[in-house]
């Protein structure tokens, strides 16, 4: 279980999904997590949502909203799903056994009021709260806990997420009514980063077992939120919980929502969406366009939201395999030579920040000594190119022994004008970039293949320890696009895994985070963030330090 | 003699047929603009200039700039070539292809012509720019490519005029005197029957010109043409779609680039049409 958690733990689907784009996740995602240290914003940035602590002032109660994703979720059941626009829809009808708190990133309680660790790491006891009940009316209690659990570790469920986010989970003992014991076969650093999130959101075991194969379109949980009705390719729709009291405790307020009702449309045409969107008929949309954004946010009228997702920022990844970029030398020029922000500018309007190391700085363990090992420096880019031998021809680009200094940069053709951009921003160097957009399969499967020399994508999950996908040996023909086989980063990435002391685990995530950076074997570009167009009525809008929901709960609207 | 009183009557009736003679003028200009946007551009058609991005149509900048701060007229002009070069191409292609399939159809009949137009029959079963898509989607997205699958595409619709009009003139006495005096095919298909079937292929390949350059377009548009930064007119639309409520500009003026070159080949065509029906051709 472990292994499988750490060897593609994400299944591909997934994080295609967070990684891709096309499919939404990670171009919307999301969250004002913290940004302990922000790096400077390109000079038109407009102000990223910061992480701020929950408003004070109460919000008025009443009202519905309208919210539009860029699509309708598969399924309901955070054991059967795999998408952002379901998790979006789950934050609101499940409560996790804990809560990862949006500012200070620590674990705040959830349907656990208190948990304790056994020193050798492999034991978990919870003691969860009393009084909580699921919106079928049934209990919540320790046998709910262990047969949700029980439910993902059985292979029969065949979850595409939520199994692998449990990691190498042995059992669930119940030790009383409000005592639940999860027991581990190995050490699992990432285990309290996965209760945290919605994937393990404990539903209804009443529910699951009258509706059996039909509970992903009839989810029942003990959130802020009752599942009404899904209309479908329509809408889904979710009512205010009366009885709703249990919430984390950096939320804005106590008792139900504000909320009565939030129905939920799946738009995946972006005109589409703006429109209803400025016509008032949606209160909430995703994936706003870069440039509508821009847009929107000079007329002053919307609450713009940039929401940074932790994880991996979007970074190039330069395949070692194949020339030129099996010599250190091009990397390294290529990543003193390209001007990041300047590309933010160019190609995504300034909305992003420059990032600085292979783990956004939003996210658990960031290594902070990676930042600014690459500062821009076009002289030194032109330096280290001419000392390796690679002259520039009369057409401007560069050359060595015949071989042109041309490279192929494999992208989504939703994020063709970032590789024009790089394209038009490497010219000076001599650098000739052939822009070479697909769709999303074509291109995941031709960084798997190593057919191309750049890719880029990003990855978005809580864990810093996710990065292992990216850059362990075993993920070759994965989604190792820069291609590295290298003993002791494997063995770094391994051992973080399963470091159970956060200081050491630090230190372990510092080690290969240096590693990839001393090696040029990826140039982080800039932090993925999912851009919120919110009405300007709506109060107390917040992210999931996830990196892509909002905590409508907190949500008011103001008449 | 004969031959410049033929020419004087076209060219009258073309001054008189005017929306054929505008279509011929606007025709000239764009390729006058062609030519002259393959040497100079006011502004690099290909330099990123982030801090003028989406000017609005200025005396700076004629038509306006788009997302990554680029002149568009300076793109238009250097992109023109490129469409009139898929039409040329391709329309080339399908016209040879066309006549050395449709002649032999039409002259010899028979086996020949039951295979050959079986073969077309076949192409023609899948709707022309589906056909197109499908070989770039095979070959590869490229300029080139696209030039070459629109030009497969059409080959059915010319085989099939050529040998349709092979057909009408192998039986007229002047084709049965040649044989008679023991021309041979060869001899008889050259120098009798192609000059007599040009009129309407004439006429074809110019409405044929137009159709190949909006479907060359269609297809760079769908990111299987030119690839950036080349400001071809198609993936000039494709590229500007995702900012079309940021400037008008953007999406109007690639789209009226195609839209005035096909109408001035589609009035050009109607025109010689007009001209060259045989019935007028004596007078």
């Amino acid at each position: 279980m472990f292994k499988n958690t750490h060897q593609r733990g994400i299944t591909r689907r997934r994080f295609i999904q967070i990684s891709g784009g096309s499919a939404a996740a990670l171009l919307a995602a999301a969250c004002a997590p913290a940004t302990p240290a922000a790096p400077p914003a390109p000079t038109n940035a407009p102000a990223a949502a910061k992480p701020t602590a929950a408003p004070a002032a109460a919000g008025k109660p009443g009202g519905q909203i309208r919210y539009a994703m860029n699509n309708e979720p598969d399924s309901l059941d955070p054991a059967k799903t795999a998408q952002a626009s379901a998790f979006n829809v789950m934050l609101n009808i499940y409560d996790t056994l804990i809560w990862q708190d949006p500012v200070d990133l620590k674990y705040k309680s959830g349907l656990a009021e208190s948990w304790e660790s056994s020193a050798d790491g492999l034991t978990h006891t919870f003691k969860l709260k009393k009084g909580v009940k699921f919106h079928d009316g049934t209990p919540f209690n320790a046998e709910a806990v262990k047969f949700n659990f029980d439910r993902l570790a059985d292979p029969a469920t065949k979850s595409p997420t939520a199994t692998a986010k449990l990691g190498p989970y042995q059992a669930t003992k119940v030790i009383d009514e409000y005592t639940a014991q999860i027991t581990l076969k190995t050490q699992y650093a990432a285990l309290y980063d996965a209760l945290s999130q919605t994937w393990l959101g404990i539903a209804s075991p009443a529910a699951i077992q009258k509706h059996g194969d039909a509970y992903g379109r009839n989810p029942v949980g003990t959130g802020p939120m009752i599942f009404k009705e899904w209309v479908a390719k329509d809408r889904i729709v979710v009512t205010r919980n009366p009885d709703y009291n249990w919430g984390p405790p950096f939320w804005n307020h106590t008792g139900p929502a504000y909320l009565e009702q939030v129905t939920f449309v799946g738009i995946s045409e972006n005109g589409a969406r703006l429109t209803a969107f400025e016509s008032g008929e949606l209160q909430v949309i995703e994936s706003v366009p870069e440039g509508d954004f821009d847009r929107l946010k000079k007329s002053g009228k919307y609450q713009m939201v940039v929401a940074r997702t932790p994880g991996a920022p979007m970074a190039i990844f330069m395949n070692t395999e194949k020339a030129p970029f099996n010599d250190i030398n091009v990397r390294k020029a290529i990543m003193h030579g390209l001007n990041r922000p300047e590309l933010i500018n160019a190609a995504f309007f300034g909305l992003y920040s420059p990032a600085d190391t292979p783990i956004a700085d939003n996210t658990l363990y960031h290594a902070k000594k990676a930042v600014g090992m690459y500062p821009y420096d076009m002289e030194k880019a032109k330096k280290l190119l001419d000392d390796a031998g690679w002259k520039a021809g009369a057409d401007g680009v560069r050359a060595k022994d015949g071989q042109k200094l041309a490279i192929d940069f494999v992208d989504l053709t939703t994020y063709e004008p970032k590789v024009v951009a790089t394209q038009a921003l490497l010219k000076p160097l001599g650098v000739q970039v052939n822009v070479k957009v697909f769709d999303q399969a074509t291109r995941v499967n031709m960084g798997h293949k190593g057919e191309g020399h750049m890719f880029s994508t990003a990855l978005l999950d809580s864990d810093p320890g996710a990065i292992q996908l990216l850059y362990h040996s075993r993920n070759l023909g994965g989604f190792n696009w820069s291609r590295i086989k290298d003993a002791e980063l494997d063995k770094a990435l391994d051992d973080q895994a399963k470091e159970p002391d956060p200081t050491k685990r630090a230190a372990l995530i510092e080690q290969a985070v240096m590693k990839i950076m001393e090696n040029a074997w990826s140039f982080p570009i800039y932090n993925f963030a999912r851009l919120f167009g919110v009405n300007s009525k709506l109060k107390g809008f917040r992210v999931h330090p996830i990196g892509s929901y909002p905590y409508l709960y907190e949500v008011s609207l103001e008449s | 003699m004969r031959e410049n009183s033929s020419v004087r009557v076209i060219l009258q009736r073309l001054i008189r047929n005017r929306s054929a003679l505008a279509g011929c003028l606007m025709f000239l200009l764009i390729v006058i603009l062609a030519l002259i946007g393959t040497r100079f551009t006011p502004y690099d058609p290909v330099q990123i200039d982030i801090k003028n991005r989406l000017a609005a149509p200025s005396s700076v900048y004629w038509l306006g700039s788009d997302h990554f701060g680029r002149d568009i007229f300076s793109r238009l002009l250097a992109g023109a070539h490129l469409s009139l070069l898929i039409g040329l191409v391709s329309v080339s292609l399908s016209v040879t292809v066309g006549l050395l399939l449709g002649l032999p159809s039409g002259y010899f009949g028979g086996w020949v012509d039951m295979l050959v137009m079986r073969l077309m029959d076949l192409m023609l079963s899948f709707p022309s720019v589906l056909l197109a898509l499908g070989i770039v989607a095979i070959a590869g997205p490229s300029l080139l490519n696209v030039m070459l699958a629109v030009g497969i595409a059409s080959i059915p619709t010319y085989t099939r005029l050529v040998r349709a009009s092979a057909l009408s003139v192998n039986n007229l006495p002047y084709i049965e005197v040649a044989r008679a005096l023991g021309s041979s095919h060869l001899r008889i298909i050259v120098t009798h029957i192609v000059p007599n079937i040009l009129a309407p292929l004439i006429v074809l390949a110019t409405l044929g010109t137009a159709g190949a350059i909006l479907t060359g377009a269609a297809l760079s548009f769908l990111g299987l043409g030119a690839q950036p930064p080349t400001p071809e007119w198609g993936a000039m639309l494709s590229e500007a779609r995702n900012y079309m409520r940021l400037g008008w500009w953007l999406t109007v003026f690639p789209g009226l680039a195609i839209a005035l070159t096909v109408l001035a080949l589609n009035q050009l065509g109607d025109g010689l049409r007009d001209l060259l029906d045989p019935h007028m051709r004596n007078i």
